[in-house]
């Protein structure tokens, strides 16, 4: 327990001192890696640890990016407060669409997310509500500034404020999952007609875990907007929802520290392809998962467990 | 001393010879970094071969010598025509990369996703690849300058070719959802005016969508004899192909970011195509009229020397040729002094300068309140083999 | 009326194409339970095979059948060294090999065949039956959906064959219904139009 507090608090005090190493361009992937971590960890929650497939999860991404875009450009709200407005927002919308999901299991769930994932950008352009989402053309947010004039640029300024939310969602997750809660959704992933035998409720969980999950990623969604300063109904298609069950795989399912290997693999990877050949980055970028998946199909935390496990075990 | 005042006299000198350079990151003695995106890949990467002309075209100027000895680096990424994917590439030419300029971006929701990061930046978005009518905005988008025919004039053109010669015309129209189609049916609603209701049937399609071929169903079934084919290349291939192929014969106006022979007509159905209506601004390779004309001769020579793997029907070929040329012109202009302000400016004052590929009596003409390069187009029909200009060059100052 | 009578029609010729696609898809996971994502980049990537031997001169049936026999191939060699080292693995990982598949093959044959759009033949008469209500293409299309679901049928009604890879779900059975599902999509893939275009 002591070493694990040990290696996490290296671990943050290397990620505070990165933005003044490393160019603002970099400074802004980094971010972005965090914010892929938020949104990872919320579909782990739902996918790994409740077991509930979800290739739809991009459309709570851009719920809550839009949220925060619309909040910001319309009415003037500060923009860390749009975090927990989207949050909200898209806990109630996760838990809404979690009930009739309740009904349907493994590849019909895969389906109904999917049809969600589909339908997300063209419910964006619906011309009805051109007025608040800006349509086609999208949203453009400006970048906020560091606050009480401390010497960070706004590049900086993010990462920290994106850094704080992230360990306090992965704070807040972590007790969500080691408690009564956890347990009750991994025993409904393992045997759910065991776990409605032990008195878990089943319906109230399984619902609980889509909001929960969206909420994350919505929370994810705003804090992308609010980086990438622009958000536009293209940018959330299906590929982001299957980006993201690509991260938790890659990452490793049912682990928290998954969801950060799997934001820096999403995040990286694809410019490390491109790097290695421009003719056909994808390609590579395939061949990478395929890799993964070989070498450790549990997942990079699954992988470094194993290893951990070893070295213990090792005399 | 004496050695002081040597010293100090050699500094004097020094000084303003060398305060003559001036350079903004991006540029130095040996160097000028320009950056680009280009849909390379996905639905609109028909478009792709622009930027590899352009490539091409920094090649062969480089060769001979480079602009005033420097050598042209041009970075070029794959947006895959999706406007978040721009952005990304964007920010990475700009604060990585470190580029001197961004030049002839291509697409309008990719240009619109960084319209307002380039100007806060203050790093120019040059000739960007696109003829939505925005761009020319002088005055609250100082950094961002269009290079081709607005989309709205050009519509404004077909709209006064039909009240001219198809007065009871019913008019149905195809258009992409999104900035680009919004912005050419604009023009064509600008240019009915109060005969508007000539239009019987308006449908829209997506970018993700496979195919138009439900679109043109219903545009046939509301009984329109026009057709205002607003699309991309692809999908304007399949639109020109699936209306013959169900016996729908309407006049066909065609846009002029798809009249490609090599890369829309040919894959449609050169047969398929016949009658269609287009503007052009540019010399097409195809058109016999041009057989012998110098300036084609030396694009033709350009890509089987530069570009090999290029289709010389392909006027797109032809657009990155004229534009590069343009750049390479204002960066002349500039001199020693390459700073984005003086880029900026350089650009905004060409007057009746042109690329010698451009159509005969067209000019690039800007001005301090006149973004707008290019600003005249002529109308051009196809007769089964290659486009024939008719009438005069519309537009004009 | 006659609108919807077009409709109507065109969308049956497009689904037969895209029921002959389902039903590849539908024996692959009957077999494994495993949902093949890639099998639309399949489709192209074959098709593309047929545009190139077409493109080089080889008559329309006859590239058909070369395309057809290629996918066979195809099918067991993505079964053999792609689908089999990860039988055991997680059923969410095996789905990112599929979607690592698909995104191979869009990219690759992206790569191979330039993304400018291609044209490729009907092997069908061009004057319209039916009035107008319908191109021979488009009833070309159809008709081949019934062949192939007769044939597919019978197969499995008749043959012993058949018979053993619906009864016995070995992993021979997987290779074999693999293959037979690449080689259901490709007659039926994209007609008309070629484009590649990005994931």
């Amino acid at each position: 327990m002591k070493r694990n507090l040990l290696v996490l608090g290296i671990l943050i005090l290397a990620a505070c001192v990165l933005p003044f190493v490393v160019s603002n361009y970099r400074t802004f992937q980094l971010t972005l890696v965090l914010v892929y971590a938020i949104a990872l960890l919320g579909l782990n929650i739902l996918t790994g640890y409740n077991g509930q497939i979800s290739l739809g999860h991009g459309a709570f991404y851009a719920l809550g990016a839009y949220c925060a875009a619309i909040l910001i450009d319309k009415a003037g709200v500060p923009y860390w407060a749009t975090l927990p407005a989207a949050g909200a927002a898209c806990f109630v919308a996760g838990f809404l669409f979690g009930l009739p999901a309740l009904r349907l299991e493994g590849l019909y769930l895969a389906l109904a997310t999917f049809a969600l994932g589909v339908a997300m950008p063209q419910l964006l352009k619906y011309h009805q509500l051109e007025k608040w989402t800006g349509g086609v053309q999208g949203i453009v947010i400006p970048k906020p500034d560091a606050p009480w004039g401390l010497p960070l640029n706004a590049d900086q300024w993010l990462y920290f404020f994106t850094l704080a939310v992230t360990l306090v969602m992965f704070l807040l997750g972590w007790n969500l999952l080691r408690g009564r809660v956890g347990r009750a959704l991994t025993a409904i992933r393992d045997h759910a007609i065991a776990a409605e035998a032990m008195g878990v409720d089943n319906a109230l969980y399984k619902s609980l875990a889509f909001g929960v999950s969206a909420l994350y990623t919505g929370v994810a969604g705003a804090l992308s907007a609010i980086a990438v300063q622009f958000v536009a109904p293209d940018s959330f298609n299906i590929f982001v929802s299957i980006v993201f069950l690509v991260g938790i795989v890659i990452g490793g399912l049912a682990s928290i520290s998954g969801a950060l290997y799997g934001a820096l693999f999403i995040q990286f990877i694809p410019n490390i392809a491109d790097d290695i050949s421009t003719a056909a980055p994808w390609a590579i970028f395939g061949v990478f998962l395929i890799g993964f998946v070989y070498l450790m199909p549990t997942g990079v935390a699954g992988a470094v467990r194993l290893l951990l496990a070893k070295r213990r075990s090792a005399p | 001393m004496k050695r002081v005042a040597c010293f100090a006299i050699a500094l004097a000198v020094a000084f303003p010879v060398a305060a003559q350079k001036k350079y903004d990151p991006g540029a130095s003695d040996t160097e000028i970094r320009i950056g680009n995106t280009n849909p390379y890949s996905g639905p609109a990467s028909a478009y792709g071969t622009i930027g590899k002309s352009i490539a091409a075209y920094f090649k062969m100027l480089n060769e001979q010598g480079g602009i005033n000895g420097r050598k042209v680096s041009f970075i070029s990424y794959d947006d895959g025509y999706s406007p978040p994917k721009t952005v990304e590439m964007a920010r990475k030419l700009v604060e990585q990369d470190q580029v001197l300029f961004m030049f002839q971006t291509l697409g309008t929701p990719s240009n619109t996703a960084i319209h307002k990061y380039m100007n806060m930046k203050k790093v120019p978005q040059m000739h960007v690849a696109t003829g939505a009518t925005k761009w020319n905005d002088p005055k609250n988008y100082p950094w961002t300058m269009g290079w081709q025919p607005n989309y709205q004039s050009e519509a404004r053109a077909y709209a006064a070719h039909i009240l001219k010669t198809k007065p009871n015309a019913k008019i149905g129209v195809l258009y992409q959802n999104d900035d680009y189609g919004k912005d050419y049916l604009k023009g064509f609603h600008d240019g009915l005016g109060g005969k508007k209701s000539m239009i019987v049937k308006e449908v829209s399609y997506e970018v993700s969508d496979p195919t138009v071929d439900s679109q043109i169903l219903q545009l046939q079934a509301s009984g329109a004899d026009v057709f205002f084919n607003i699309t991309t290349p692809k999908f304007a291939a399949q639109a020109i192909r699936k209306a013959y192929d169900i016996g729908w014969k309407p006049v066909h106006y065609l846009n002029n970011v798809s009249n490609s022979v090599g890369s829309v007509l040919t894959p449609a159905g050169l047969e398929k195509s016949v009658g269609i209506i287009s503007s052009a601004y540019i010399k097409d390779a195809t058109d016999s009229r041009w057989a012998n004309d110098k300036a084609i001769a030396q694009w033709r020579e350009f890509m089987s020397k530069y570009y090999p793997e290029g289709n010389q029907a392909d006027v797109f070929n032809v657009y990155g040729y004229s534009v590069a040329s343009t750049i390479a012109q204002v960066l002349r202009q500039c001199g020693d002094n390459l700073t984005r302000e003086n880029v900026m400016r350089q650009a905004a004052s060409m007057k009746g300068w042109r690329p010698e590929t451009l159509l005969p009596g067209i000019t690039i003409s800007t001005s301090a309140d006149d973004f707008a390069p290019i600003q005249q187009v002529q109308l051009e029909r196809f007769n089964g083999k290659q486009w024939e200009l008719f009438g005069e060059v519309l537009g004009g100052r | 009326m006659e609108a919807l009578a077009h409709q109507i029609l065109a969308g049956l010729a497009t689904g037969g194409i895209y029921a002959s696609l389902a039903l590849a898809l539908v024996m692959i996971y009957q077999a494994t339970h495993l949902v093949n994502f890639a099998q639309g980049e399949l489709a192209m990537a074959t098709t593309y095979v047929a545009w190139s031997l077409i493109d080089a001169g080889v008559p329309y049936w006859l590239a058909f059948l070369a395309t057809v026999a290629i996918a066979f191939i195809l099918g067991v060699l993505i079964e053999r060294i792609i689908i089999r080292p990860v039988e055991r693995a997680p059923v969410l990982a095996v789905v990112v090999v599929f979607i690592a598949l698909l995104v191979i093959l869009n990219s690759v044959t992206g790569w191979i065949y330039t993304y400018t759009i291609k044209s490729f033949p009907s092997p069908f008469p061009k004057e319209m039956a039916l009035g107008r209500f319908m191109s021979p293409h488009e009833l070309g299309a159809i008709g081949i959906t019934f062949v192939v679901l007769a044939a597919l049928y019978a197969f499995f009604r008749f043959t012993p064959l058949g018979a053993f890879v619906i009864g016995n779900e070995l992993k021979l059975s997987v290779a074999l219904v693999l293959i037979i599902g690449v080689l259901l999509v490709r007659p039926q893939g994209l007609f008309g139009s070629l484009q590649v275009s990005r994931v």
